[in-house]
């Protein structure tokens, strides 16, 4: 069923990216009868291909063109980084949406509020947690418990949390939709070898391509976008598997290469109608990039915990997420069950020596969490292309430049504080806590959603204000980090994008 | 990329200029007022000297074992003034982007790869009779974006073409059936009714079976 369209068939809507966002749109443009083109840089994996040893699977789905600057956990595969990721699946709250109103006054932030209702965004929330299988939500069990959560738990409740669960994981807690039900092999970051995980290589992408209106293009990497005369867009150029170049045409495009290809190809595209690259009049494109606030925790309980056993996160404490100025920072955070590999465990705990070993030795009495939190937009934290600099594909080289602010790092360090009364609240005999290696998995912003044009890069809807047919519909559009882990967002985002694209289209404004 | 079996440079540029082989596939030319080959820009991308090497075969280069990569055609035409007389001994250059649609020029910006054994650049001179021929590999398209334009340019050949009394033209070909060529920037620029006079169709040479574009010019 799978349809092979003409590249000058300028009827199609192209999507750049198969991941979360470009793979959702996609498939729910097709699902609406709507003719698609999504050209995907990775190869397309089968299941078969997945192995549980994360330098392999970096190997074959990580993302490892030159940057300049922080490093960045991306993926060049078909599904994106929905293979690599740990399936974390809450909802941002209310109050994380008017992130300006409700955090007035934070100094040194670009803070706006999300150009949309929350009510409706809980709508879209709701057929993203069905669409995903999110576990405890639409009927399925919260996750099961493996032992780093019941430790998480049971000290979380000691020192007085109350909102614990098992559950928001986009990891199958029963048989659902044709795919199997978790079976706590672990491994989560290397992609699922069952497909108990959600991704859209093997959800999104075969649903779109039984319409008959889909086509994936794999192995082909997207370098600019063309307009016509009148400034609006007319196609996509990218490179195929063997080095050549191709414009694929179309009436519309949505862009969702994640934040750093987004930003690349926007820039990448400018012309002498628009030099300063696509959508980009406001000067906004590439800046307010968000990573969140990210710390880590390990602990060495008296008993065995084996934390690698089971799913490699399957739980969140919730009772930090709310904005309590008193603590000495706006925002909030969340606490979220996290199992390192021996490697990682040495990364984290830092260098040479006892501290290092003690852990290693003590492995299979480690408990661990990650802490994710509000990470305020600024403008300066910014992705660019570097003026000279060119990678192996003769694409100019894209510049991170990111610092916390100083909210983040007191954040962190309530955080790691709080984590360190948790399990030391069970008798932990060792505790490390911090930021640990800089991982940058969950990166937003950089073409943002916003009221007024001047502040952002797309309205409520990724439709970018400069160009009526040019479409963000990645975590790029987010344009404040909440505490949540974004993938759930981006997918409720590009079901509702797919609703109003359908409904111009409809309405003959596309 | 596979090794292939090394042709005579002599025989090449033999069978290229062959008189007999030009007249037997397209007929005599036709003698009576002709029109004017149409000029095009020159673009950014003529190789900058030194040329390395500029003879008629472009996929092959001195001491290399393999030849260009993409699908090798031969280019063949006659170069006559406006009466159809034919011009002996007119200067004919072509230069192109390679079969990733790339050209080996510094100011060729895309981010496609080079073809260490691809010519580039070819230089004829035309025999007694008018006629050039040029062994070469159909060039991709590619985008403009790298060049701060939108659109891609379909696949196409330069060339420059100079006769001491009959004068000169730049120019490009094109291939027949590249949907690429009906909103080209370039192509806009030439009046509608002129432009099949640029755009070649193939047949097959029986001498090589290779796809064979004729492209004729008329100086004047």
């Amino acid at each position: 069923m799978t349809r092979v369209f003409d590249r000058t068939d300028s009827s199609v809507v192209v999507v750049i990216g198969s991941g979360a966002g470009g793979g959702t749109v996609a498939n729910e443009l097709a699902q609406r009868g709507i003719d698609v083109v999504c050209l995907e840089a990775g190869k397309r994996l089968t299941l078969a291909d997945v192995v549980n040893d994360p330098p392999t699977m970096d190997e074959r789905m990580g993302w490892h063109d030159e940057r300049d600057g922080k490093p960045v956990w991306l993926c060049k595969t078909v599904g994106g980084t929905t293979m690599r990721w740990s399936g974390v699946s809450p909802r941002f709250e209310k109050h994380e949406t008017q992130a300006l109103s409700t955090y007035d006054g934070l100094e040194d932030t670009s803070l706006i509020d999300w150009p949309l209702r929350f009510e409706e965004l809980e709508h879209y929330y709701d057929l993203a947690e069905d669409k995903m299988g999110v576990s405890g939500t639409h009927g399925t069990p919260a996750s099961a418990e493996n032992n780093n959560y019941k430790v998480l738990k049971a000290g979380a409740q000691q020192i007085g949390y109350s909102r614990i669960t098992s559950g928001r994981m986009s990891i199958n807690s029963v048989s659902r939709h044709g795919r199997p039900s978790c079976r706590q092999i672990g491994f989560c970051n290397s992609g699922c070898a069952i497909g108990a995980k959600w991704s859209t290589l093997y959800t999104e992408i075969p649903a779109a391509e039984k319409t008959g209106h889909f086509e994936l293009r794999s192995e082909c990497m997207v370098l600019a976008i063309n307009h016509d005369k009148a400034g609006r867009i007319s196609g996509v150029v990218y490179r195929d598997a063997s080095g050549t170049m191709h414009e694929q045409k179309g009436r519309a495009v949505c862009v969702a290469g994640n934040v750093v290809e987004t930003t690349r190809i926007l820039l990448n595209s400018a012309t002498s109608k628009y030099p300063t690259g696509l959508a980009n009049s406001s000067d906004q494109v590439g800046r307010n990039y968000m990573r969140h606030m990210f710390g880590f925790a390990l602990a060495i309980m008296p008993k065995p915990v084996n934390f690698h056993r089971g799913a490699r996160q399957s739980g969140l404490v919730y009772d930090e997420q709310d904005h309590n100025p008193k603590r000495g920072f706006a925002g909030g955070y969340l606490f979220e069950t996290l199992s390192l590999d021996p490697l990682n465990v040495a990364a984290f705990v830092g260098g040479w020596g006892p501290g290092t070993s003690q852990y290693n030795d003590s492995y299979t009495h480690l408990a661990g969490l990650f802490l994710v939190g509000e990470d305020p937009p600024q403008a300066d934290n910014r992705i660019r292309l570097h003026p000279d600099r060119k990678d192996h594909n003769g694409l100019p080289v894209p510049v991170l430049d990111y610092t916390d602010h100083a909210n983040t790092t007191a954040m962190r360090e309530h955080g790691v504080t709080r984590a360190r009364a948790i399990y030391e609240s069970l008798g932990a005999v060792e505790f490390w806590g911090g930021e640990g290696p800089p991982i940058g998995c969950h990166n937003l912003g950089v073409a943002r959603m916003s009221a007024n044009p001047e502040d952002g890069v797309t309205n409520g809807w990724g439709q970018t204000h400069d160009i009526d047919n040019l479409f963000v519909s990645d975590g790029s559009v987010i344009p404040t980090s909440g505490a949540a882990n974004p993938t759930l967002t981006i997918v409720a985002l590009a079901i509702r994008q797919a609703d109003y694209i359908a409904g111009q289209m409809k309405k003959r404004n596309l | 990329m596979t090794v292939r079996r090394k042709y005579s440079r002599r025989a090449i540029t033999k069978q290229l200029g062959s008189i007999a082989g030009g007249a037997a596939l397209f007929g005599p030319a036709v003698a009576g007022a002709l029109a004017k080959t149409p000029s095009q820009t020159e673009g950014p991308f003529y190789p900058p000297a030194p040329l390395a090497e500029t003879d008629v075969d472009l996929t092959l280069l001195d001491g290399h074992t393999e030849r260009a990569a993409g699908d090798t055609i031969l280019v063949r035409g006659r170069v006559t003034d406006l009466a159809g007389k034919p011009l002996a001994n007119a200067r004919v250059d072509i230069w192109q982007a390679n079969h990733w649609g790339r050209y080996a020029h510094p100011r060729d910006r895309n981010p496609a790869p080079l073809d260490p054994n691809f010519q580039g650049i070819g230089i004829a001179y035309t025999d007694a009779d008018g006629y050039y021929g040029f062994r070469t590999i159909r060039p991709a398209p590619y985008p403009l974006s790298a060049m701060g334009d939108s659109g891609m340019r379909p696949r196409h050949i330069h060339f420059k073409v100079a006769h001491e009394d009959a004068g000169k033209v730049t120019t490009q070909m094109y291939f027949e059936g590249d949907p690429l060529i009906a909103d080209d920037v370039v192509m806009r620029g030439t009046p509608q009714e002129l432009r099949h006079l640029l755009i070649t169709s193939a047949v097959e040479d029986p001498e090589t079976g290779l796809p064979l574009h004729r492209f004729d010019i008329a100086l004047g």
